[in-house]
């Protein structure tokens, strides 16, 4: 067998690849060879589909080899049964068996051992095996197949813990996400965002610019952030060029449309005539047959181009991308149009001593609303299902069909003669710059400012129902947000190892500015509705005095100085131990300070000499953990007693402004702290085929920052923003990835997560504050105008607080259990007869994701579940009783018997009973992605195929449009009967590599 | 520690700056700290806060639906179009509230709020820290101390036993007994009406005058014997002729134009009242929205119209004993057919769709009605491109008060001369159907209430429950007519025995501890020193 390394050129390469795809082998390439020895030619590539340049491919038995070009192709001489054996450094080997084939596209997989990875923590990175706590890394390979709406939905269902819900299908909102249970009970639970270090949300950056995403699960990782670590971290790393490497170009495209999921089941036209036949009170016949809902929803398109340009010489590195995202949403109007630039430099000099980086990124986003300061006017919605089916859109004059009832509007109507644009600019700049004067000491000095601008304007014409039922002629709103984050970080790190003994040693100064200000006005009767609201003042109403405006402007300071000392013995056993020592103006003058601890240790038990010869265990790490993070209330001001001005009095004659206390001041204002312990294991069987971490924590949140009752008098108002109170939460996560076949054409990959937790408000007093021990929170809304649940002391978060319904009366009234566990009319019952009926919170969450690679297929399944919880269905509490028909369209089941014996009456009034509570439970299949991937020879290095159905089935007995409901706040588990509706998206897809 | 971060500071921040970057003063845009306050020289700019919960009054949320929907003149029912508000106003009528009411709560919010603002205001005038004449701020602090007594004449009436603060001393309050602070607040008013300007007129008005004190001192007498146990009628009767004799007031001519949503600075009769208005957020007067009906918004040509089939009605039992030519009656009452301005009557919207709006005097029960069901609220007036929020003030003391109170005390000391006073009143409302009913006698007053009490359900009226004679039955009746919506009947029917006695509506007696509302729950935990009412479980 002699070696022949021919090149073939550009164009027959992709000659053979399309003949591959085709499905024929290249029998004529065979042919021309003899039966045993003949050209085989391949590509090799990374997980990462990146080409391996100048790899090892060598006949195993043999010396004949070559060595991979520059795109990773090879050709060699080989008989059917040899087998190549494809090596590179930082690789595993791989062996591949030749069969018939005559191309081959061979995947080398990092020779990355499972604790190895580099992850993401506080103010810089360590390998996996050096963490004590629980931090989750997803990096870009694992990400859930893009595109999606935000950059958190890439790894939705990747981590334990991490719960991402996304309850609606409006292209302008983004996902609700929460990390093992809720920690607080009036500030924001949302993990705090920090986009390469600077703080940020979520949508200020493309997801397809992102490289890692690392999340901060326990109190001893994100006690380093401080006061804004309590709800996690999630560090988003983006993608950078890398020093050495020629200029790579990606292209994305993508178009895809939505379906509705499942509608509501209204009475249609004729149903509603045969209501109206039977002489229903509130009923009546216009004649006509519309679905209203048609006219306000519509087959949206949606694309999305993403170019980006990365690589780097001797010196310097730098990336470049440009996005562009038009969303539409499935009801008419509803859209989003973003533009994500961005481009960074980093720059080395004086032989790598000095590093400087530099770099803008940031968005454009303009949108409809077709409300004032809305993006959709849920109205619209709220109004196609409830307006009467038997009333035409246009009356014979032309005008839209009109009435003069309270929330019952044309939705057409609506639709057509409101609307507007927000235009948001988001703007950040930053620049670090790291000096190494000697070998393991980095100081960083880093600086960013973000800034983000909003203009809003919204009109109403003279046609729209608003205008008509005020008797006013046009309506418009204008409004600007600007807000600023500076941000300045100097932080010094030192790394040395000595005989096995490694340390690293990291301190650190922080300073951060967020400024707010925002200015609001409205003003009505403009002489035309021309000039919708680029003509304020040519309104009538503000100067009548019968318009209004506003204007505000806050800000607050955070400080902070921070040091961590890691320490590692032979990558055996592991110490970590950190402070934050953190100020902010938002607090009481004597309480402005806070320290904030945490502690870790592990154990590598796999590293042990007497682990050696336990070939199966290739990881097995013991981890404890303990931290204590802060939250900051969510406005400032709050210690100081403050004078409003904003009232009038009739005094001496005329109207004048008097000033009053703001509010009951609190100078002892303090931080929120949450104590939290962790125990982990992380494990590696067979190899790492089969990888995963258990993780438990318990949470203890003391001195709750809440609007605590006070005594009235001496207190002038009735609360006061104070500290008192605690909750637990306590939970357990699981998450196991295998890799259940690896051939060399077949490759699956399967993830399992887990997640539960459960939650307790232990208190809500101490020595000062005095409460009842409870509060109502949620509302049905009107007409029932109702609190749906209640926090209270000994009970979890989440509680649905109402009446048992046990049975209906012959004339179709409900019956409650009462106090005394006895029957009685809902019309009799009192506030003391109703109890906790069940809770939205879920108990338990659940993924499992796989993933398939043949050849140069992908296919990807991702699926996930929720359960134990309660939904309130509001659609069917709101429109599922007769008496709503005097405000509109009601449901089927209006009309359906209860209990199994008569339908509500029609004078039975709205009522908040259990019989509107459902399970929850759900199973999604979330994410199916398909794609085929090309690799070529030529100019055009790679291209990427795909087709994607996103929230493709869901298997649940919940009977509402979706039971992916909201279930962040203090009232979680609501099916908001406005709902924006959810959608299944259909996506094709193209990715380029030049 | 704070030794190495300031050495490592003054490294990392040029020396100048250092300061800056351990700075956690708060910077404040859109308000302005206490400390920082200049009063300047108008003392309405320190004192005027002490008026702006007295807005609460005619709030139907708050106090309005205290006053009356619990009394035997008003009903507040659900109907299709929602207002059942978690069943309070139904409580309210069934006499079967808690102490976890949001309405109680909320008043009791609003009025200790505004008694805490006024020793809060006494301070600031105290502090020198006005730049205003000695004389004024005397002036001043008198009138403060007039409006706390009104605040503490409201919250004993409502609730009986009350914390009483005299200073802004931070301490938990224990409760002071009704009596006691009847005692307080007679010599604070007895200290301060020599003080006070007997002025009316613009300048003065929705202030606390010499007249309003009055006015409020003999409405403390009136009540004393509730709320004591031993009656002041002496006392009060000389208190009305202080008023009637300075001059000052006197009726108008039309009982309307006591009400009217303009001009009222110069009412010859209001005494004291709560401005409103629309434009300077001055709200509160909701009443014709929570009364009327969505459609009614196009009878009066009113910006935002009313809520639904509205809610607030009158009950058919009370509205059946007005003389049919009462012109209380019509300037009260929204009934009969919604006129539009097009000729045409309005149409019903919800539950009787298709049909004439018309307002009839009829209603199943007390608490679910159809939408045109019970007469509504067109007392006070309703101009045309009103908000929501009304700019129609709301008269807490008129002159027929004046006259009526005075008429009461004379009848319940045995005196003659009530049946002049009260005639007096009802001219102006017989002078253009027939005159000469306007004429009432001491005896006739003496006489039962028309009133009939009993239940109804299903629109069947059954005379059943309490049917014993009311005493001073006709002076009972003759209060409702002239102050009908001006938050009097609860206070009235307690006097007259009626409260916690009679059926009407839906209503049937639930104990005679209810003449005091409960004290919130939420303020009996937080201040371990309260202890609730008699009676009251939770």
């Amino acid at each position: 067998m002699n070696l022949k390394t021919t090149r073939l050129s550009g164009a027959a390469a992709l000659l053979l690849s399309i003949f591959a795809l085709a499905g024929h082998p290249a029998d004529a390439l065979a042919a021309e060879a003899d039966q045993t020895d003949r050209v085989v030619s391949g590509i090799v590539v990374d997980s990462n589909r990146e080409p391996v340049v100048g790899a090892s491919v060598v006949v195993k038995g043999t010396t004949e080899g070559t060595a991979t070009d520059v795109n990773g192709y090879f050709e060699i001489l080989v008989g059917d049964d040899d087998v190549l054996e494809v090596s590179f450094l930082g690789f595993s080997t791989a062996d591949v068996n030749v069969g018939k084939s005559s191309t081959l596209n061979i995947t080398l997989r990092e020779d990355m051992k499972f604790l190895d990875e580099v992850v993401v923590v506080g103010y810089g990175t360590q390998r996996k095996g050096e963490v004590a706590s629980a931090i989750a890394s997803v990096k870009s390979e694992d990400f859930i197949a893009t595109p999606t709406n935000d950059a958190i939905q890439l790894v939705k269902g990747k981590i334990p813990g991490l719960q991402v819900n996304t309850t609606d299908a409006n292209p302008t909102s983004s996902s609700e996400i929460s990390l093992r249970g809720i920690t607080t009970l009036s500030s924001s639970t949302s993990p705090l965002v920090l986009i390469d270090g600077i703080p940020g949300d979520l949508n200020t950056v493309s997801p397809s610019d992102i490289e890692q995403i690392d999340v901060l699960k326990d109190g001893s990782a994100a006690a380093i952030y401080g006061t804004r670590g309590t709800n996690g971290v999630i560090l988003v790393t983006t993608k950078k060029g890398k020093l050495d490497t020629p200029a790579e170009v990606d292209f994305n495209a993508s178009v895809s449309t939505q379906q509705i999921t499942r509608t509501l089941p209204f009475l249609n036209a004729e149903e509603y005539r045969s209501i109206v036949a039977q002489g229903v009170p509130g009923t009546w016949d216009d004649g006509a047959n519309t679905d209203w809902l048609d006219e306000v929803m519509r087959t949206p398109v949606s694309q999305i181009y993403n170019v980006s340009l990365k690589g780097g010489g001797k010196n310097t590195n730098y990336v470049a991308s440009f996005e562009y995202r038009g969303l539409q949403g499935i009801m008419k109007q509803s859209n989003t149009n973003v533009l994500y630039p961005r481009i960074e430099i980093t720059h080395r000099m004086f032989d790598n001593m000095l590093k400087i980086n530099a770099g803008v990124s940031g968005y454009q986003r303009n949108y409809h609303v077709s409300g004032d300061g809305s993006s959709f006017n849920t109205e619209i919605y709220r109004n196609a299902l409830i307006y009467n089916p038997t009333t035409p859109i246009y009356q014979e004059d032309g005008s839209y069909s009109y009435m003069a009832k309270n929330a019952y509007d044309n939705p057409v109507a609506l639709l057509e003669e409101g609307g507007g644009e927000h235009q948001k600019t988001y703007l950040r700049m930053y620049s670090d710059i790291t000096l190494t004067p000697i070998e393991g000491l980095d100081i960083k000095a880093l600086v960013s400012s973000s800034v983000y601008n909003s203009a809003e304007g919204y009109y109403e014409t003279s046609k729209h129902p608003n205008s008509i039922r005020a008797t006013r002629t046009g309506f418009a709103s204008r409004g600007t947000v600007r807000t600023q984050d500076d941000l300045l970080e100097v932080t010094a790190q030192y790394r040395k190892t000595i005989e096995g003994h490694s340390f690293s040693v990291m301190a650190g100064y922080g300073w951060q500015k967020n400024h707010y200000q925002f200015y609001w006005m409205q003003n009505y009767d403009f002489p035309t509705d021309e000039t919708t609201y680029n003509n304020m003042g040519t309104g009538a109403a503000l100067k009548a005095g019968d318009a209004e405006e506003y204007s505000y402007a806050q800000e607050d300071v955070l400080v902070s100085f921070f040091g961590r000392i890691n320490y590692s013995y032979k990558d055996r056993y592991v110490i970590a131990a950190s402070l934050r020592h953190e100020g902010s103006s938002k607090f009481g003058a004597n309480h402005k300070w806070g320290n904030f601890p945490s502690v870790s240790v592990a154990w590598n038990v796999a590293n042990e000499p007497f682990m050696e010869d336990v070939d199966f265990l290739t990881a097995l790490k013991l981890r404890a953990g303990y931290g204590v993070t802060g939250t900051i209330p969510t406005n400032p001001y709050m210690s100081l007693s403050r004078v409003n001005l904003g009232s009038w009095v009739f005094f001496n004659g005329e109207w004048m402004q008097f000033a009053e206390p703001s509010t009951n001041a609190n100078p002892e204002l303090r931080w929120e702290k949450k104590k939290e312990f962790n125990i982990g294991v992380d494990f590696g069987f067979l190899n790492d085929r089969i990888t995963g971490s258990f993780d438990y924590y318990n949470r203890n949140t003391v001195d709750l920052i809440w609007n605590y009752t006070v005594p009235l008098p001496p207190y002038m108002y009735s609360t006061m923003t104070a500290n008192a109170g605690s909750m637990r939460n306590e939970g357990f996560e699981v998450g196991l990835n295998f890799i259940p076949v690896q051939t060399r054409d077949f490759q699956w990959t399967s993830q399992i997560n887990y997640s539960t937790n459960s939650n307790i408000l232990t208190s809500l007093s101490n020595d000062s504050f005095i409460s009842s021990g409870y509060s109502d929170q949620g509302s049905t809304g009107e007409p029932l105008q109702q609190s749906t649940h209640r926090i209270q002391e000994g009970q979890p978060i989440g509680n649905f607080y109402g009446y048992k319904a046990i049975d209906i009366d012959d004339t179709g009234h409900w019956i409650i259990e009462g106090k005394d566990g006895q029957p009685k009319s809902v019309n009799d019952a009192v506030p003391e007869d109703k109890q906790v009926i069940g809770n939205g919170l879920p108990k338990h969450y659940l993924n499992f994701n796989n993933s398939f690679t043949y050849k140069g297929f992908d296919l990807s399944i991702t699926m996930r579940g929720a359960f134990g919880y309660d939904i309130l269905n509001m659609p069917r509490l709101q429109y599922g009783a007769p008496s709503m028909l005097s405000r509109g369209n009601v449901l089927k089941e209006a009309f359906e018997p209860k209990f199994g014996k008569v339908p509500l009456a029609t004078d039975q009034a709205l009522a908040y009973v259990d019989y509107y509570l459902e399970k929850g439970d759900y199973w999604k299949i979330d994410n199916v992605t398909l794609g085929y991937t090309f690799n070529f020879n030529t100019w055009v290095k790679r291209l990427r195929i795909y087709a994607m159905v996103q929230n493709l089935a869901t298997i649940t007995g919940y009977s509402g449009i979706d039971p992916e409901v909201s279930v962040t706040g203090l009232a979680p588990g609501i099916d908001n009967k406005n709902r924006y509706p959810s959608t299944r998206t259909f996506t094709l897809g193209v990715s380029v590599k030049f | 520690m704070k030794k190495t971060f300031k050495i490592f500071l003054s490294i990392l921040c040029m020396a100048p700056m250092a300061g800056a970057c351990v700075d956690l003063d708060e910077t404040v845009y859109s308000e302005v700290t206490e400390a920082n306050f200049e009063y300047g020289t108008n003392i309405g700019t320190a004192m005027g806060m002490v008026y702006k919960d007295l807005k609460v009054i005619a709030d139907y949320t708050k106090n309005f639906c205290l006053q009356e929907a619990s009394a035997d003149a008003i009903v507040m029912p659900a109907n299709s179009t929602g207002w059942l508000n978690q069943g309070e106003y139904r409580r309210l009528h069934h006499h079967s509230w808690t102490s976890e009411e949001p309405t109680i709560e909320a008043f009791w919010n609003e009025f200790f709020g505004g008694i805490v603002k006024c020793n809060s205001a006494l301070d600031i005038l105290n502090s020198g820290r006005l730049q205003a004449s000695r004389d004024e701020v005397e002036y001043a602090k008198n009138e403060v101390r007039a409006v706390r007594a009104f605040y503490y004449w409201y919250v004993t009436d409502l609730f009986g036993d009350v914390p009483l603060i005299k200073g802004s001393e931070q301490v938990m309050p224990e409760k002071t007994t009704r009596a006691e602070i009847c005692e307080y607040l007679e010599q604070e008013l007895l200290t301060v009406i020599p003080a006070l300007t007997e002025e009316t007129g613009p300048a003065q008005y929705g202030r606390m005058t010499r007249g309003a004190a009055r006015a409020l001192l003999a409405t403390l007498y009136l009540n004393w014997e509730v709320y004591t146990g031993t009656p002041r009628w002496e006392d009060c009767i000389k208190v009305c002729d202080d008023v009637i004799n300075s001059r000052k007031y006197e009726l108008e001519r039309n009982y309307k134009d006591a009400f009217k949503a303009s001009g009222m600075e110069t009412s010859p009769e209001i005494i004291f009242t709560i401005p409103y208005d629309y434009a300077t957020n001055a709200w509160g007067m909701r009443l014709h929205v929570a009364s009327l009906h969505s459609e009614c918004a196009k009878v009066y040509d009113i910006i935002e119209g009313p809520w639904g089939s509205g809610c607030i009605s009158g009950v058919p039992q009370f509205i059946d004993t007005y003389d049919t030519d009462d012109g209380r009656l019509e300037d009260t009452w929204a009934m009969g057919p919604q006129i539009l301005p097009n000729g045409q009557t309005a149409k019903c919207a919800y539950d009787r769709k298709g049909q004439d709006l018309i307002f009839v005097n009829e209603m199943p029960d007390g608490d679910y009605v159809a939408e045109n069901e019970g007469y509504r609220m067109h007392k006070f007036e309703i101009e045309a491109g009103a908000h929501q929020n009304s700019s129609t003030d709301y008269p807490l003391f008129r002159y027929a008060d004046i006259l009526m109170m005075k008429a009461e005390a004379l009848l319940r000391s045995g005196q003659a001369g009530a049946g002049a006073l009260v005639t007096q009143v009802r001219e102006r409302a017989f002078r253009d159907s027939n005159p000469s009913k306007a004429t009432v006698t001491d005896d006739q007053l003496l006489g039962n209430s028309s009133y009939k009490y009993g239940s109804v359900k299903n629109y069947v009226y059954t005379p059943d429950g309490d049917q014993s004679p009311v005493k001073f039955g006709r002076m009972y009746d003759e209060l409702g007519w002239e102050f009908a919506w001006e938050c009097h009947r609860r206070r009235d029917a307690i006097r007259f025995g009626v409260y916690t006695t009679k059926n009407w509506l839906s209503h049937t007696p639930n104990g005679d501890y209810r003449i005091v509302f409960p004290l919130p729950e939420d303020q009996i935990s937080a201040n371990p020193n309260l202890k609730q009412n008699p009676n009251y479980v939770n």
